[in-house]
């Protein structure tokens, strides 16, 4: 386990522009999410499936006492479900949304690092060719080779549309 | 620094005095028209403007200025009281609210209640004969000089000692001062300096100044002291009333710190009596040889009034009598700490059943002994935690007054509210969650319940129709019940209307029971009359929602010209239930405990040929399969031959519930599932059982529901409602 | 707050500008007392810069007065700004354009 704590070791001195993101890997796909929204990163020990639930709601964990849902991000963002493997992970995070505080699991393939990126660096959300829906990302990075997908979870991992969502499987 | 802890304090006690005022004027407009009630709606708001005052918040003062000129004519009978005028001043009240809660929301007031206010004040001002309304702008702070009181003015000698936090606390003596100028003249003011530290010890923010007054003012001994009602803990704040008054000294006496001291001391304190006097009066009882007691002295040397002597000897009496009885005290709780509190039992009961499970695999007796200790314990906490939580209801039963008086008033019926069980208690946040279903329910009954009054005397009755609110406890729940004398339910409307509505078969035969159920459905209701308070056919059906998502149950009981009771059944508390453990295909579910009737094989069962029922010692059971409904997997097979049947109650519906496994009883925490799970029906929340694992609390009554919608999906409607009914 | 102080042979001028207020007094009570040794004869207390001035404030002054009072001098109060004459009306505390200073009663209730 990793925790955020050990996360945030790696980079002290910060100038204001620069913010921290945690990527990880979803199929051959980098994400990031803001560090300061993420809580902690569990590994994968299976989840208790909750019955009729649409496939991007994997289930609930006992996190310390907390009844906490799991969110399959990749069937969340239109790819295939994740396949459990060794590295898979639950990215923990923490969101405000309608002035409640909500705690929800992430699943992810890996958990990569934590890496810098200064505000000028963010690229504008391309009008197409993400194949992603444009008001999941916050903007784009690139790391070498790579672009790393930044995630708006307020967005992605709206509360009231995941909701929705399973108000209409259940129908 | 902590600047916010004196304004939070003002909001609690504003919010306490405004609960007061409103039960006193309730309790006017049921004829108490007796001088302590009027003096306390007076002193409410008296007190919240000058607390208000005190932090600068203009928009209250101002407003509860008037209020307070208008109620100040009516405790000096200058104008009567009738019953417009309560409506007015209930209204002007929860305008006072209403700006209390803006300030506690740091919000502006918005147009609305600026445009309430502004009518309010217009009514006000007519009332107080200064009816050209282009004044409401006199809801400055200034003050208006009273001109009704006749009261003659005298000079009054305060002496301010305020605590040494009081500057830390976010209040100035200035303000306290400023405020005595709105009061009257202050003609002499010393500022005491001589606590002033040496400059090592001098901390800046603690206060070391004194004050003493003389204060020319009409106002009472009251209004001089609602100035510092904030600051009175902590603080030596005297009043000294202007003359030798005996009434004032009987109030100054009644006044005085409630400790043992000595008649003298107390004479000398009020003002009453003057030391040197008191050194005579005491000179002289030692130099008699059988001596006389003091007040007889005193009263035979005519320094101090008899009536003033007896007050004092009253007063030290009393005291020694509260002495003797314990002090019953009670502290202020955060209530997020209780809540925290509660759920960190709830780890404590889980965590136990955990150890539970593990010492009984290790057959150790001393330590099997030690834990079932601690199980006992453990529940006494629990127990005790949760009674910490437990609230009388009759607060809440209180409000229901103001909603009687203001419906009633509104539809011209003269309508009685008996309360009983006052004093029962129940989980606070079930009060809450409360409030709605009962107010819709009162209303319900004074609207179409309650005769209006040329019917009730052709029926013989009375022309004030009753209601009763009563609640009780009744093994582990706590019953409310709702009745009236009106004119009960039409049985034959409500089949009427069922029918036309299409819910039932014109040839459908239904129990009353199965009837009077039918005013929670959607889209039913029996009025003929719409009026804007009930009657569109909304809202029973939501009451019966609320009452069931709280874990309970609602029941009608009504004779037809006679009256109507509803019967609210609600377990004590949310937090924490007592429940039945059960697994389907490796998930595990946890039936609240008060549904379940028995458990048996499903085996052993006699099945009614083709369809989803048992046959229950001759009564037909309908069940439903916990796999099917869930659509549960597994990779094991499982068969019908070690099912097992759980056949739970709900009101008066049966129904089995076909599980895998049965695991036993369980005592479990509530944890409340993400509002991503909103519209899963039939599951109301989880729980963690010994193991870690996590179990699904099943909402009966949601679960009966869906398996009747699936069950008519598949026959029809007609079918399933005749079934229902036979 | 801002708190300027001008030596002289014979006397001391300390002016004070902006709010003194509870907010304000545990910094200013650093520059006004923690060097209050050695005070000449006369102290002068320009207020006239004060904006806003609360009871923690004048606990202050009063606390500066008896420290030069205690050295042997006396405090003069050359200029006062209205609000802050407005407080010392409130207070009756002294008639501050004399030599008096600040406060001459003495815990003698009226």
């Amino acid at each position: 386990m990793m925790t955020r704590e050990r996360a945030g070791a790696v980079a002290q001195a910060e100038p204001e522009a620069i913010q921290q993101f945690l990527t990880f890997r979803i199929g051959q796909e980098f994400f990031g999410m803001a560090l300061t929204q993420t809580r902690e990163i569990l590994e994968y020990s299976g989840v208790t499936e909750v019955p009729l639930m649409p496939k991007f709601l994997r289930g609930v964990i006992n996190l310390r006492g907390e009844v906490v849902p799991v969110i399959d991000l990749s069937v969340r963002i239109g790819r295939d479900p994740i396949q459990v493997q060794r590295r898979t992970c639950i990215i923990v995070v923490e969101l405000e949304m309608e002035d409640q505080q909500h705690i929800l699991g992430l699943l992810a393939d890996a958990v990569s690092e934590v890496i810098e990126i200064a505000a000028g660096d963010i690229e504008d959300v391309p009008a197409f060719g993400a194949r992603i829906r444009a008001d999941f990302i916050q903007g784009i990075a690139k790391r070498g080779q790579d672009f790393i997908v930044l995630l708006d979870p307020n967005n992605a991992l709206s509360v009231r549309e995941l909701a929705h969502l399973v108000e209409v499987e259940l129908q | 620094m902590n600047l916010d802890g004196a304004l939070q304090t003002f909001f609690a006690e504003a919010e306490e005095l405004l609960t007061s005022m409103e039960s006193a004027l309730l309790r006017v407009d049921e004829g108490a028209y007796d001088a302590e009630t009027l003096n306390e709606i007076f002193r409410a708001a008296h007190t919240i403007k000058g607390s208000a005052g005190l932090f600068g918040l203009h928009s209250i003062v101002g407003f509860t200025h008037i209020v307070e000129n208008l109620l100040d004519q009516v405790r000096s009978g200058v104008m009567a009281i009738d019953r417009d005028l309560l409506s007015l001043l209930l209204n002007c009240r929860d305008h006072m609210a209403g700006l209390v809660r803006d300030v506690m929301n740091q919000e502006e007031p918005d147009a609305d209640r600026m445009n309430r206010g502004d009518r309010l004040l217009q009514q006000l001002m007519q009332r107080l004969g200064t009816g050209d309304s282009a004044e409401p702008a006199a809801a400055s702070a200034e003050p208006v000089a009273e001109e009704s009181t006749q009261r003659t003015p005298g000079t009054w000698h305060l002496s301010l000692r305020f605590g040494p936090d009081t500057l830390r606390n976010g209040m100035d003596p200035l303000s306290f001062i400023r405020f005595l100028h709105t009061l009257g003249e202050i003609t002499q003011l010393v500022t005491l300096d001589d606590h002033l530290p040496e400059a090592a010890d001098y901390d800046p923010e603690t206060l070391y100044l004194g004050f003493e007054i003389d204060l020319l003012t009409e106002q009472n001994r009251a209004a001089i002291d609602d100035v510092f009602e904030f600051v009175r803990e902590g603080s030596d704040i005297r009043i000294l009333p202007p003359d030798s008054k005996i009434e004032e000294y009987v109030q100054l006496i009644h006044s005085l710190p409630e400790t043992p001291r000595r008649l003298g001391d107390i004479l000398v304190q009020s003002g009453a009596l003057s030391p040197a006097c008191l050194e005579r009066a005491l000179q002289r009882q030692s130099t008699q040889d059988a001596p006389q007691r003091l007040g007889e002295i005193l009263a035979a040397q005519h320094c101090v009034p008899e009536q003033v002597i007896e007050t004092a000897l009253d007063q030290q009496k009393k005291v020694a009598e509260r002495k003797a009885a314990p002090e019953n005290r009670t502290i202020r709780v955060d209530a997020e700490k209780l809540d925290s509190l509660i759920n960190l039992i709830g780890e404590l009961v889980i965590t136990r059943q955990r150890v539970d499970l593990l010492s009984a695999q290790t057959g150790h007796g001393a330590l099997l002994e030690s834990v079932a200790q601690l199980k006992g314990f453990t529940e006494q906490i629990r127990d005790a935690a949760l009674a910490l939580r437990m609230v009388q209801i009759g607060d809440t039963f209180q409000r229901f007054k103001r909603v009687v008086r203001d419906v009633a008033q509104e539809l011209g019926k003269s309508i009685d509210l008996v309360i009983g069980g006052a004093e029962t208690e129940l989980d606070r946040s079930m009060v809450e969650k409360l409030t709605d279903p009962l107010t819709h329910i009162v209303r319900n009954a004074i609207d179409h319940g309650i005769e209006p009054v040329d019917v009730r005397r052709q029926r013989g009755k009375s022309d004030t129709g009753t209601l009763r609110l009563t609640a009780c406890h009744d093994s582990g729940n706590i019953v409310i019940e709702i009745s009236d004398d009106g004119g009960g339910l039409n049985l034959e409307k409500i089949r009427a209307k069922a029918v036309a509505n299409g819910l039932i078969d014109a040839s459908t035969h239904l129990s009353d029971h199965d009837l009077f159920q039918l005013i929670f459905h959607p889209g039913l209701s029996t009025a003929e009359r719409v009026t804007n308070l009930s009657g569109r056919g909304v809202g029973m059906d939501v009451v019966k929602r609320n009452i069931e998502a709280l874990q309970g149950g609602i029941d009608i009981d009504s004779v037809l010209g006679e009256g109507t009771r509803f019967r609210i059944r609600l377990p004590l508390t949310l937090a924490i239930i007592d429940g039945f453990h059960v697994s389907s295909r490796n998930t595990h579910f946890i039936i609240p405990q008060n549904t379940v009737l028995e458990c048996m094989d499903l085996a052993s069962l006699h099945q009614v040929k083709g369809r989803a029922c048992i046959n229950l010692r001759g009564e037909q059971v309908p069940y439903i399969r916990l796999s099917d409904l869930f659509a549960l997997r597994d990779s094991e097979r499982h068969g019908d031959e070690r099912a097992k049947l759980v056949v739970v109650q709900f009101g008066q519906e049966r129904s089995g519930i076909v599980v895998d496994e049965l695991h036993g009883e369980i005592q479990t925490v509530v944890k409340p599932l993400s509002p991503i799970f909103q519209a899963l029906k039939g599951i109301g929340g989880s729980s963690l059982l010994g193991t870690g694992d996590i179990a699904f609390i099943l909402d009966i009554p949601q679960l009966i529901e869906l398996a009747i919608a699936r069950e008519s999906r598949r026959i029809g409607k007609s079918a399933v409602t005749q079934e229902r009914a036979s | 707050m801002d708190i300027s102080r001008k030596d002289s042979k014979n006397s001391t001028r300390i002016s004070i500008s902006g709010e003194l207020t509870i907010y304000d007094v545990s910094a200013a009570r650093a520059r006004l007392l923690d060097d209050s040794k050695g005070w000449p004869a006369t102290v002068n207390l320009d207020l006239k810069g004060v904006t806003e001035l609360d009871s923690a404030g004048v606990q202050l002054l009063l606390m500066l007065q008896k420290g030069v009072v205690a050295a042997g001098g006396q405090l003069r109060l050359p200029a006062v700004s209205e609000p802050a004459q407005q407080v010392f009306n409130t207070l009756h505390l002294g008639a501050p354009f004399t030599a008096q200073g600040l406060l001459s009663a003495k815990g003698e209730s009226a």
